[in-house]
């Protein structure tokens, strides 16, 4: 029971597959139509036919689906020459109608005159010139559904032929049925690009005004998304086919997220694209002209820099033997400023921005599709591996990646020692907060007097006299004297500062303001005569 | 579709200078769907991580459970994910694991399957190898195969029941009827002194409590050190049946193997076989221990063991006869008894190493082998299919 849901489950959703197959190339020949119709209106007034877009929209659901049912049905269309002589036929007098009726709105003809000509001479009377537009118009679009369908039903699912292609009796080639639609998308839509690059042009012959950029472009956008959403849709149909010929279990969800990644793949394109930019503000003539007077403006300034300091040594040299000319033969080369203003100063800044950002877009993405197209090639690959100037732009290409990354660490080299020294600054900004001396000076004499001894401690410990827990200021002061015989001579004032402390630190006795005065004098001469003792042996030494 | 893109460049190029700039938002649409699912085919796969977990190590007929865990690790979701595990058909139990299915954004896929193995092996699970592509299949899928991973399966183990070795060490755990091997360590009882009784025998306590001279009885008992010598050698074995017997032969190794554990006796185990392990060449020669987990060691052997062209037997045996004691045993499996071996056997009885041999297969001179083997003392066991093994040993 559960492989057979598993079989089945692939075959769920090809009718709504098959209906919004059909949908989609229904949308992207209308959009076609859309422009058929604006073009037809500016190159030929009396075409008439506003409503082209939905009679396509219309004729192309219609004729999918009579193939659809052809294929489905084949007894019922068993003549199929007949049929299409009958569809033909139809367009024709559909055609017809809609001329006449056009005819009318414009009030050339009333559509009895019309039919009581064509008894006269029917072929010119009836093929008239509107006539045959209009059904070119409707024929293109029925030809296009036509080449559209074929491969269409090469792709739908059909349960009972895949169950029989699995066994190997049938074989439908369903790569070369989406490879046709696959050409016949892109060759309607570059048709499409084509015309409005060549509407949207500056050449003279063509009307730029007569339709707008905007639906222009907006025409051309859906035509794309309901493009390649109809291939994504194809591709899965194919990829499941192949699943299922491999016996491969396929996630239920799978349809579901393929539609919405699908549409989340083209829509991210389509959000990217809108924001690149497609505005060329300044001319490539212009913005050459540009960047070579801004080189020429910048290399003078430079070199008025640079030869400013010799003619004014040269002038200094002029006045010091006497000669009155010096303002006249030893001038400075003043910077061009006259080329300039009427460049830049004509050119808006924004624009050349924009342009010089247009131009590294541009490149950037037609550099992109070329590597694509190159490596997609493995032929074309190894084919330019040989040529010369290839191996060339490849070797500057990894000059400049090579050189991008050693700027890059450089770079973030440079800011993180920036930082450490930022770090460094605010370290010793923090550990500039008011020294034990300072705060001493603002203390009762007791406090004062053992701050002051504290602050000696910690000055010695950072000299390298380190104090040990356990020793008391005695054996401190012993231990100083001891290791530090040099200072020997200010023995007594280290006994001195010793007592003082303990007179502070451990006894009752008021101490007063003269000898935390004392303490810190004791304390100053201590710290003198100890920097001292490490210049003595460099004097001794420079001594001769 | 490729096949547009210079047509298309060409067209960015025809509308920059015809300065229809409005255009280029549709070529860089068609051109970006290109870049874009280019560089997603490309990336979807490096992010993926694959881990497999189950038990490396299982006995035959046993469910071994699998889980296969798929992790996303990227920001961008994988639309389509083919997964084809490549499984030993002898492991197989339904159908392969081929899956496809969608990840999303960091999301972590657990596929389980279960294997029953059906022979003993050294068994890769895998490769994995994953596919993947873009939503309008504008390349190529991209594959990837993840490394596989090893599976043992120990052999088949069969009780045997009846089955008894000879030896000649003294002192050990298996009972004897020999009194010779009195184990002065198990005693048995006590009696009444009798005359010819040793005077160490007596036990003074008993003794000086009954007041009449007491003798402890023993109990005799020997020690069982086995060394299995296991033949692979593709001349060993009659070829109809190589495949069948060289598994027979497997299986009553790891079942000697298991009665020397069950009976607390110390277990080597040799072999002429090629081990995948090791390169394809011989697997060390394991020394006669106890413990289940040099029992373990000879079930990693066994199940990895492969026959074939390998070297002959006799080397083998003349290697093991250094690494054996006085009063070991020596168990030869082998699917022919050659002369030479014959004669190689009955050199180690000399030596004191007491030499039987498990004859498996259907040779048609066994009943004159059988005679050789009887004439020389040596133990010689048949055993046809793998139930015979439970009861070898019956006369």
């Amino acid at each position: 029971m559960n492989d057979k849901a598993k079989i089945d489950q692939p075959f769920q959703s090809k009718h709504i597959q098959m209906t919004l197959n059909i949908l989609m190339i229904s949308v992207m020949l209308t959009c076609l139509a859309v422009i058929i119709e604006k073009m037809m209106q500016v190159v030929y007034p009396m075409w008439g036919m506003y409503w082209f877009p939905v009679l396509t929209f219309l004729l192309t659901a219609l004729t999918l689906l009579i193939r659809r049912a052809q294929r489905k049905t084949p007894r019922a269309f068993s003549n199929r020459t007949i049929f299409i002589l009958t569809e033909i036929i139809l367009i024709i007098l559909i055609t017809k109608a809609i001329s006449m009726l056009v005819m009318v709105v414009f009030g050339y003809l009333s559509i009895w005159q019309e039919i009581t000509s064509w008894p006269q001479n029917f072929l010119e009377n009836f093929f008239n010139i509107d006539f045959l537009l209009r059904a070119s118009g409707i024929f293109l679009i029925w030809l296009l559904t036509w080449l559209f369908s074929a491969p269409l039903n090469k792709l739908e699912e059909d349960h009972a032929l895949m169950e029989q292609e699995k066994l190997g009796y049938t074989f439908t080639d369903r790569y070369d049925a989406r490879r046709k639609l696959i050409h016949l998308i892109f060759n309607i839509g570059i048709l499409m690009i084509i015309l409005m690059v060549l509407w949207k042009s500056n050449l003279p012959w063509f009307d730029e005004e007569s339709i707008s950029t905007r639906s222009f472009l907006l025409v051309l956008l859906i035509y794309f998304f309901t493009a390649y959403l109809f291939l994504a849709l194809n591709q899965y149909a194919i990829m499941k086919a192949r699943w299922f010929f491999s016996d491969i279990e396929v996630n239920p969800e799978l349809a579901k997220h393929w539609l919405f990644y699908s549409l989340f793949f083209i829509l991210f394109v389509i959000l990217v694209i809108v924001f690149l930019p497609t505005n060329l503000p300044l001319g490539i003539s212009t913005i050459a002209d540009w960047l070579s007077e801004a080189i020429l403006y910048i290399s003078s300034i430079l070199f008025s820099i640079l030869t400013f300091p010799i003619f004014l040594i040269l002038a200094l040299i002029s006045r010091l033997f006497g000669r009155g000319t010096i303002e006249e033969s030893f001038q400075p080369v003043q910077p061009r400023t006259d080329i300039l203003p009427q460049v830049i100063g004509s050119t808006p800044w924004l624009d050349v921005v924009q342009t010089i950002i247009f131009w590294l877009v541009f490149f950037g993405v037609v550099i992109s599709a070329i590597t694509f197209f190159i490596k997609n090639r493995p032929n074309l690959n190894h084919l330019t591996s040989d040529l010369k100037l290839f191996a060339l732009i490849k070797e500057f290409w990894h000059w400049l990646i090579r050189s991008l990354k050693e700027a890059k660490s450089a770079s973030s080299e440079t800011i993180q020692k920036g930082l450490e020294n930022f770090q460094t600054f605010l370290r010793n900004q923090k550990r500039k907060l008011p020294s034990l001396i300072d705060l001493a000076k603002r203390l009762p004499p007791r406090q004062a007097v053992i701050v002051i001894y504290i602050d000696w401690i910690l000055w010695n410990r950072q000299n390298g006299f380190i104090r040990k827990e356990s020793q008391t200021p005695y054996e401190y002061a012993q231990a100083y004297a001891q290791q530090l015989p040099e200072i020997a001579a200010q023995e007594e004032s280290l006994s001195a500062l010793t007592d003082v402390f303990i007179q502070a630190r451990y006894s009752r006795r008021p101490i007063l303001k003269e000898q935390a005065q004392q303490a810190q004098n004791l304390s100053k001469q201590l710290k003198k005569s100890f920097t001292l003792k490490d210049d003595l042996p460099n004097l001794k030494e420079s001594q001769p | 579709m490729t096949d547009y893109l210079p047509f298309i460049i060409f067209l960015m190029i025809l509308a920059v200078f015809l300065r229809a700039e409005s255009a280029l938002t549709v070529i860089y649409m068609v051109v970006g769907t290109f870049i874009m699912g280019f560089w997603w085919n490309n990336r979807a796969l490096r992010h993926v991580e694959i881990s497999r977990k189950y038990v490396s190590h299982a006995f035959l007929g046993d469910k071994i459970a699998v889980l296969l865990e798929i992790k996303n690790k990227s920001i961008l979701p994988i639309l389509w994910l083919e997964i084809h595990e490549g499984l030993p058909v002898d492991l197989r139990a339904g159908s392969g694991v081929k899956q496809v299915f969608s990840l999303s954004i960091r999301e972590v896929k657990e596929i389980r399957y279960e294997l029953i193995p059906r022979k003993r092996g050294y068994y890769p699970l895998g490769p994995l190898v994953v596919s993947s592509g873009d939503p309008l299949g504008l390349m190529q899928p991209t594959q990837k195969e993840y490394p596989s991973s090893p599976l043992t399966v120990y052999p088949q183990i069969v009780p045997m029941e009846s089955f008894r070795l000879p030896s000649r060490s003294p002192f050990g755990t298996i009972k004897h009827p020999n009194p010779i091997f009195e184990d002065p360590s198990r005693i048995l009882g006590k009696r009444d002194f009798q005359i010819g009784d040793s005077i160490r025998h007596i036990d003074w306590k008993s003794t000086a409590v009954t007041g009449q001279l007491q003798v402890k009885l023993y109990e005799a008992s020997i020690s069982l050190e086995v060394a299995i010598v296991l033949d692979l050698d593709r001349d060993s074995y009659d070829i109809k049946n190589f495949y069948k017997d060289t598994e027979l032969a497997v299986t009553a190794a790891a079942s000697v193997a298991a009665w020397g554990k069950r009976h607390r006796q110390p277990v080597g185990m040799m072999t002429n076989g090629a081990d995948p392990q090791q390169g394809g060449r011989m697997p060390p020669i394991l020394q006669t221990k106890k413990g289940t987990g040099h029992f373990i060691q000879i079930l990693e052997i066994l199940a990895r063991i492969q026959p074939g062209d390998n070297l002959p037997i006799e080397p083998l045996i003349q290697a093991a006869l250094a690494e054996l004691s006085w009063g070991a045993t020596l168990v030869l499996i082998s699917g022919t008894l050659q002369d030479s071996t014959l004669n190689l056997l009955h050199q180690t009885k000399k030596r004191g190493i007491n030499p039987a041999m498990i004859f498996t297969g259907q040779s048609a001179n066994y009943r004159s082998l059988k005679i050789m083997a009887d004439y020389y003392k040596i133990r010689l066991f048949k055993a046809a299919y793998p139930h015979d093994l439970k009861t070898i040993g019956i006369a």
